[in-house]
């Protein structure tokens, strides 16, 4: 109940700021938030925009899969063993640091311009911000820890499985939430790249068109994709790692 | 039972240990006592498998130790448990690891011998020092261990926590027959615990001496037993 008024002063708290910004400005490309979300629940009813979103959220959801599935065994990889750390660490470093949104035009023009380039740049990114973050969480994994499943004679495999894995998900799961606004931001800039769907690509086509009510809108729907996102992996985080959980409550 | 039979190990030109000769008998508890830093918990790690001596060996049972095995099972200070796993997951992981079927009663009789049913769905976290030390133990009794090994087991508890527990311990080694290696700096840890106690010298590398406990159970005769062995 808490958490609902809470949520509920906070978009309150945006409406305020938007409508005393509206109101100052006097500008059409800032209309009134009423008429936004007005124009926001007609484009929803009518399923202009459904289509839009649908795309979007298909491109987000597949590139943090796939960056996220290749990020855990390569990250738990690196950090765990020394020998693959030595001989990938040092490449890792060097690519960890150029921006990948650069090669979006070469990776359009490779992949084409369907959805491949995009899913394919958004999940490369987080592949990346991701691998390290599970690097470190495996290379911090205590000695005693791992003396102690070394002396119940497990395999490499089962200290992956047993201790590695779980040692690192929190940690996947947080650089998930934190890298969501990347995320976003990489979606926004794919879709107006040689696109006709997702919401990116309806923000820019509605003020191409100086329709600013349909532009907010969009807007909108991109702000609460990306809060559904964060709650969900809010909850995933509560589910799979209640006792890193309990860990932060004690301390 | 276990042997070890001159293990020197030195990292290129520092001696971290030098000519250690041990014997320890089934059933019977054997305590190195020695300063911080002198290789004590170095020496629970070869004899646990964990590392290799640069000379010498360890025999258990007539076969070298060369890497961890089941019949020995190592308890470090810090439990070395798994915070993301509850007490029962910590507890059955040794079946996990050899690919067996949870054996339910086997697992009810060690929860019970060390008290820890209402404790199975919590995790490390919500365990003090003394529950998270018979976590340890439990499983260690469930790979099957027929020799303990316990680096610095009581430090980080209470009082009449440790009295407490070292007393359950002790009988429930007892019964089991249960062969224990104890590492502690503890003068009367030592005296409670060792049927023989092996001392390292002042600098460590290697022991001052090896003597029988006459004094078991007795913390009283400290003094006498400091006298015995200077």
């Amino acid at each position: 109940m808490r958490k609902i008024v809470k949520i509920c002063i906070v978009i309150v708290e945006i409406l305020v700021i938007w409508e005393l910004g509206s109101l100052l400005l006097q500008k059409a490309c800032l209309p009134g938030p009423m008429e936004s979300i007005q124009t926001c629940f007609g484009l929803l009813i009518n399923g202009e925009m459904t289509r839009h979103i649908g795309a979007s959220l298909k491109r987000i959801v597949l590139g943090t899969l796939w960056g996220t599935l290749v990020a855990v065994p390569v990250g738990m990889l690196m950090g765990y063993s020394k020998g693959v750390n030595r001989y990938v660490g040092s490449l890792f470093n060097f690519l960890y640091t150029v921006p990948k949104v650069v090669f979006l035009p070469v990776i359009i023009v490779l992949m084409g311009i369907g959805d491949l380039p995009k899913v394919f740049l958004i999940g490369l990114v987080l592949f990346f911000q991701e691998t390290v973050v599970i690097r470190d969480s495996a290379n911090s994994i205590p000695e005693e820890i791992s003396r102690s499943m070394e002396a119940m004679g497990a395999t490499s495999w089962q200290k992956m499985y047993h201790m590695v894995f779980p040692k690192c998900l929190p940690d996947v799961i947080t650089s998930l939430r934190s890298s969501l606004g990347t995320s976003i931001a990489l979606l926004f800039i794919t879709e107006n790249f040689a696109s006709v769907s997702g919401l990116g690509y309806y923000i820019t086509k509605s003020m191409d068109q100086r329709n600013y009510n349909q532009m907010y809108a969009a807007i909108i729907v991109l702000s609460v994709l990306g809060v559904v996102l964060y709650s969900f992996f809010g909850i995933l985080e509560k589910k799979l790692c209640k006792w890193k959980l309990i860990e932060c409550e004690k301390n | 039972m276990l042997h070890v039979k001159d293990v020197t190990l030195a990292y290129g030109d520092e001696v971290v240990l030098e000519k250690i000769n041990l014997s320890i008998e089934e059933g019977k508890c054997l305590v190195i006592l020695g300063p911080s830093g002198c290789g004590k918990t170095t020496l629970l790690h070869l004899m646990a498998g964990l590392k290799q001596p640069s000379q010498g060996f360890i025999e258990y049972q007539g076969k070298r130790v060369v890497e961890p095995i089941q019949e020995i099972s190592m308890i470090f200070q810090g439990y070395g448990l798994f915070p993301w796993k509850t007490v029962r997951e910590n507890l059955i992981l040794p079946y996990k690891i050899r690919k067996e079927k949870v054996n339910e009663g086997e697992l009810a009789g060690v929860v019970e011998e060390l008290r820890l049913k209402k404790h199975l769905n919590k995790y490390p976290s919500q365990l003090s020092g003394g529950q998270k030390q018979r976590v340890a133990i439990g499983r260690a009794m469930l790979n099957n261990a027929r020799i303990i090994l316990m680096d610095e087991p009581f430090s980080a508890l209470d009082m009449e926590i440790k009295k407490d527990l070292q007393a359950r311990l002790k009988a429930l080694f007892e019964n089991r027959n249960i062969t224990v290696v104890m590492v502690t700096h503890s003068m009367e840890e030592a005296l409670a615990w060792g049927d023989w106690i092996a001392v390292f010298r002042k600098n460590g590398v290697t022991f001052d001496k090896i003597v029988e406990n006459p004094y078991k159970d007795k913390i009283e005769k400290k003094e006498e037993f400091m006298q015995m062995i200077s």
